[in-house]
């Protein structure tokens, strides 16, 4: 078979059949969260703080993996700064500390368009709001996991390290997807003073 | 949401901007509330941190005590002997080769740092004692007979580092035991968990 990506597009983008109006109700009713700060220029503003956090929680995170299972191919990580150590997992564990908050706000922001209408309009859609389920479960277990684990409770089974690094590369993988998607509403929304703010 | 809303809500609630800057707040308190367990200065605004720096024996914190890594008989046997590839050291032998200082931290992986004041012998020194090349990555192993970090691989930059020390003494007096009596591996920009304690034995792999 030869790959077409204009086939693959066209697939992706053909609107799906409308689920019955019938099961429009509670959460799926038009007009059902009224409050402005369930907004576009709120979610743009959180998810940029929260971007630039986790961005720096997975570099320092890796560079501890790599310094504590360090590879022959890592030899050349240097001795010194005698303290780089220090300031680099001191900002691992702070910016994780920071995003709890931060990634609870941006959830309660959003949280109406769980309940978007119709579900899924295309094929297209359907796949990019799957992702945002790694995204939040993969956000959601990091936090929690380190959170438990620096404060000496080892409440899992599973072994923390391993399971940690592993959804680290998840959850950022997610993450890039979720920028790729919402590139165009950020901006826009980021450029937009507070007052002519709409959605 | 198409339909125009009003930035500010008639019930007098918060605006979006109220409504960032208490978000952001938030994120800063729990910054300021933690962040002393590694930045000295913020110790006193830190109710939430999760180690005083200065709380543990020789005013230094300990993760894994002796008597969790079951080593309270072994490290004090008075029969102890360090192997350095095929060279067998007595403590006091240890103690009688040229001993250096380093003010180095104990960064754990967990987020706390602590200074601590070393002395004890350069690693590099004991490795060309033994013979081991410049080039040799070296495993270091603890009397710790389980456990997930009892024994760590180090890099030739760390083990030439003339920082990196087999320690002998903390803050002017022998290592208590919870620190890693007879002695433990202190190194540079190194992950707690990789600075082993009561070394037995240091081989090159």
């Amino acid at each position: 078979m030869v790959f077409r990506p204009r086939t693959l597009t066209r697939v992706l983008h053909r609107p799906l059949p409308a689920p019955p109006q019938a099961l429009r109700r509670g959460p799926f009713r038009a007009g059902r969260f009224t409050s402005p700060l369930h907004s576009e220029w709120v979610a743009a503003r959180l998810g940029l703080w929260l971007g630039i956090a986790f961005g720096v929680c997975f570099l320092t995170g890796l560079y501890s993996h790599f310094l504590q299972n360090q590879p022959h191919w890592a030899a050349w990580f240097p001795s010194r700064p005698v303290s780089l150590y220090r300031v680099t997992q001191g900002l691992h564990v702070v910016t994780g500390l920071a995003s709890i908050p931060l990634l609870l706000a941006k959830l309660w922001t959003v949280y109406p368009k769980f309940w978007e209408w119709p579900p899924a309009r295309t094929l297209a859609h359907a796949v990019e709001r799957g992702s945002l389920f790694l995204l939040v479960a993969g956000a959601g277990f990091q936090l929690l996991t380190g959170l438990l684990n620096i404060s000496g409770w080892f409440a899992f089974k599973f072994f923390f390290t391993a399971a940690h690094y592993w959804t680290a590369y998840i959850t950022i993988g997610a993450m890039l997807i979720h920028i790729g998607t919402k590139l165009t509403v950020a901006r826009r929304a980021l450029s937009t003073k507070e007052a002519d703010a709409d959605g | 949401m198409a339909e125009h809303v009003p930035v500010t809500p008639a019930s007098g609630g918060l605006s979006r901007r109220g409504f960032l800057t208490t978000v952001g707040a938030a994120a800063g308190v729990v910054t300021l509330a933690t962040a002393g367990a590694t930045v000295g200065p913020l110790r006193r605004l830190s109710p939430l941190a999760t180690r005083r720096a200065t709380v543990g024996p020789q005013d230094l914190p300990v993760n894994k005590s002796g008597a969790a890594a079951r080593v309270t008989e072994t490290a004090v046997d008075p029969a102890y002997r360090l192997l350095v590839g095929a060279m067998s050291l007595s403590l006091f032998e240890l103690q009688s080769l040229p001993q250096h200082d380093a003010v180095l931290p104990i960064a754990c992986v967990e987020g706390w740092s602590a200074i601590g004041h070393w002395r004890g012998v350069r690693l590099r020194d004991l490795l060309d004692r033994a013979g081991i090349g410049r080039d040799r990555w070296v495993r270091v192993e603890s009397l710790e007979r389980a456990g997930l970090y009892r024994s760590s691989e180090v890099s030739p930059t760390y083990a030439r580092d003339p920082l990196t020390l087999l320690a002998l003494r903390l803050g002017g007096e022998p290592l208590a035991l919870d620190h890693g009596y007879p002695c433990r591996l202190i190194a540079p920009n190194r992950p707690g968990v990789l600075q082993t304690k009561w070394v037995q034995r240091i081989v090159a792999t």
